[in-house]
């Protein structure tokens, strides 16, 4: 699903994720890679918006029951917010940290939980917030700069 | 040299019938059906060759060289530069050294291995693998389809691609030179043509990646030499002198030799040109940091399985594996120590680095291909959702694009024209209905 408006010199993509939907898993991250390609920024902004969108996405599909994913492109800039409604994260310092998940065994085992997303995403991002309510769910938003 | 010189395939107008099956089986989306014929896009064009497997109609037609003998006489002295992929084509085992003199004696002077490159580029590699400040993975730079998709579809993923010139370019110069050297003639008066079995060698050698000028002067696709290489067969004897190469190097063949040669402690081998975009998607990921060594091919099962083959491609990967089995594992000591010594002199780099060619943007300037972007997210939502490819385009995404670019237009969509047809014939009835009406009111009124 897409939303956007053609009389701005912005456009939105936006894409709802499901909770353990692995089947789905990966398709908003790559239509968003997808639509940065046809604008043409650098394969390097590309990279890094596309690991943004990856992560967060494969975030909302192992800890959340379900969210969005929103990204607005303009020549300026690429902000992307992952909004879900799930466990949040009880202390958001900590999952920062390299190495530490809260992913069940189970998940593991399928190679994702590695402790690296959030990590990851901090990396590739210019600007970067999180708010989270346990019990209620996390938003993340994550601005990357086209210079 | 006009530039469709430079594409390795061209399209025959008169068999094409205009039926999708190329464009819904490009990797890059770059064959359009307009007007009934296809047409490349060539900028994103990677010379995969798939468009002239899948073509039911053979209208897409590889660009190589005939084996024509007045082209070969304008060189003092001819080498013929043989695919390892050759002795895999036949029934039963036939030595190399009798398939390599059948080549020969097609009209050649001498005859070469490709996979002496082979060897070289093992040597390249575990020197390469040893040093410390890597950038990992490092991507085979074999197949030169693998390089162009990389260029123009994963430019993020230029530096992992090794640093090396692929085994048909150092094999060309190996014999440019040795022959030079032993028969003293001036290296421009060779010529060395290469007997392809796939596309994108072809135009490797025509339009290279990161050498200024290929070694190479001309490409013969192996299934036009093939009937040529069979007849003669039956008249040449055995030169075992011809065959150089170690059996691993001619195991590159298929999909999977390259990395038992070099023997990388943490690899992956993908072959396939789906499975090769998915292997790339992931690697520019980053997800695959831990991996030392990636050898992909776009064409399933490797080289065997190139377009300009005859065998099936799963009989001719047993088949090489068979023919590895007869000939000696690796080079010779002293080889080996020759090949260290030139890879310490940089005898097996690129000239230069290998460019990025994005060819997916829509436009130029980033305001203008945002609104293009929008504008074609706007169309998709109108569009059936079949991905049909009757309209021509790949996909109803690719429709949008095309559309928003100018290149087409909704109604192309066959689904969207008959709804524009139904609509217009509704209005129509409509009117019709409404005339009459007016008639019929009228004659009550005059009565």
């Amino acid at each position: 699903m897409n939303q956007s408006n053609p009389a701005a010199k912005d456009v939105t993509l936006e894409y709802p994720v499901k909770g353990m939907d692995f089947l789905a898993a990966g398709e908003a991250s790559s239509n968003i890679k997808h639509a940065l390609q046809l604008v043409g920024f650098s394969p390097e902004i590309i990279r890094r918006v596309a690991i943004t969108a990856y992560e967060s996405e494969m975030n909302i599909v192992i800890h959340a029951y379900e969210g969005v994913l929103r990204t607005v492109i303009n020549p300026e800039k690429i902000v992307l917010t992952a909004e879900d409604t799930g466990p949040g994260i009880a202390e958001i310092e900590l999952a920062m940290k390299e190495g530490y998940s809260t992913a069940p065994d189970h998940i593991r085992e399928m190679g994702f939980g590695a402790g690296m997303g959030l990590p990851n995403i901090k990396n590739c991002a210019d600007e970067f917030t999180i708010d989270s309510t346990p019990g209620k769910g996390t938003k993340l938003r994550v601005v990357i700069y086209n210079k | 040299m006009t530039k469709k010189h430079f594409l390795c395939d061209i399209v025959d107008a008169e068999k094409c019938k205009g039926c999708t099956n190329c464009v819904k089986n490009c990797p890059t989306e770059a064959i359009r059906v307009r007007k009934g014929t296809a047409v490349t896009i060539e900028e994103r064009c990677i010379n995969c060759g798939n468009c002239i497997r899948t073509c039911p109609y053979h209208a897409k037609i590889a660009i190589t060289d005939q084996l024509d003998i007045r082209r070969l006489r304008e060189f003092k002295y001819t080498i013929a530069l043989c695919t390892p992929v050759l002795y895999s084509q036949f029934h039963r085992l036939i030595p190399p050294g009798k398939i390599l003199n059948a080549v020969r004696s097609l009209g050649f002077d001498d005859v070469f291995e490709e996979s002496i490159g082979a060897d070289s580029v093992t040597v390249a590699l575990k020197e390469l693998l040893k040093s410390n400040n890597l950038q990992k993975p490092v991507i085979s730079s074999t197949c030169p389809a693998v390089v162009k998709l990389i260029q123009v579809r994963f430019p993020n993923l230029i530096d992992n691609i090794a640093p090396f010139l692929p085994p048909m370019e150092i094999a060309a110069k190996l014999a440019r030179e040795q022959v030079s050297r032993e028969r003293n003639i001036p290296e421009n008066q060779i010529g060395v043509f290469m007997i392809t079995p796939c596309t994108a060698k072809a135009t490797a050698i025509k339009r290279p990646a990161g050498i200024n000028r290929s070694s190479i002067d001309g490409a013969i696709s192996l299934i036009h030499l093939y009937p040529n290489v069979l007849n003669a067969l039956g008249s040449v004897t055995e030169d075992a002198s011809l065959q150089k190469a170690s059996g691993f190097a001619v195991g590159w063949a298929r999909s999977g030799g390259e990395t038992m040669t070099i023997n990388a402690p943490n690899y992956l081998v993908a072959d396939g040109l789906h499975n090769v975009i998915n292997i790339c998607e992931e690697a520019e990921m980053g997800h695959f940091h831990d991996v030392d060594f990636i050898e992909c091919h776009v064409c399933s099962g490797g080289c065997v399985g190139g377009p300009l083959t005859v065998e099936n491609p799963f009989i001719a990967r047993i088949m090489t594996r068979d023919i590895v089995k007869t000939l000696p594992t690796s080079l010779s000591a002293e080889a080996l120590e020759k090949e260290k010594k030139r890879y310490e002199a940089g005898y097996f780099h690129r000239d230069k680095p290998i460019e990025a060619q994005p060819a997916m943007f829509l436009n130029q300037d980033i305001a203008k291909a945002i609104q293009l972007v929008s504008r074609a997210e706007e169309i998709l939502k109108q569009l059936p959702g079949l991905d049909c490819s009757s309209c021509g385009s790949p996909s109803c995404r690719a429709l949008a694009e095309d559309i928003s670019q100018g290149y087409a237009s909704v109604t192309d969509c066959i689904f969207k024209l008959l709804e524009t047809i139904q609509k217009s014939a509704q209005e129509t009835v409509n009117l019709i209905q409404k005339e009459q009406r007016i008639a019929r009111k009228g004659k009550e009124h005059n009565q």
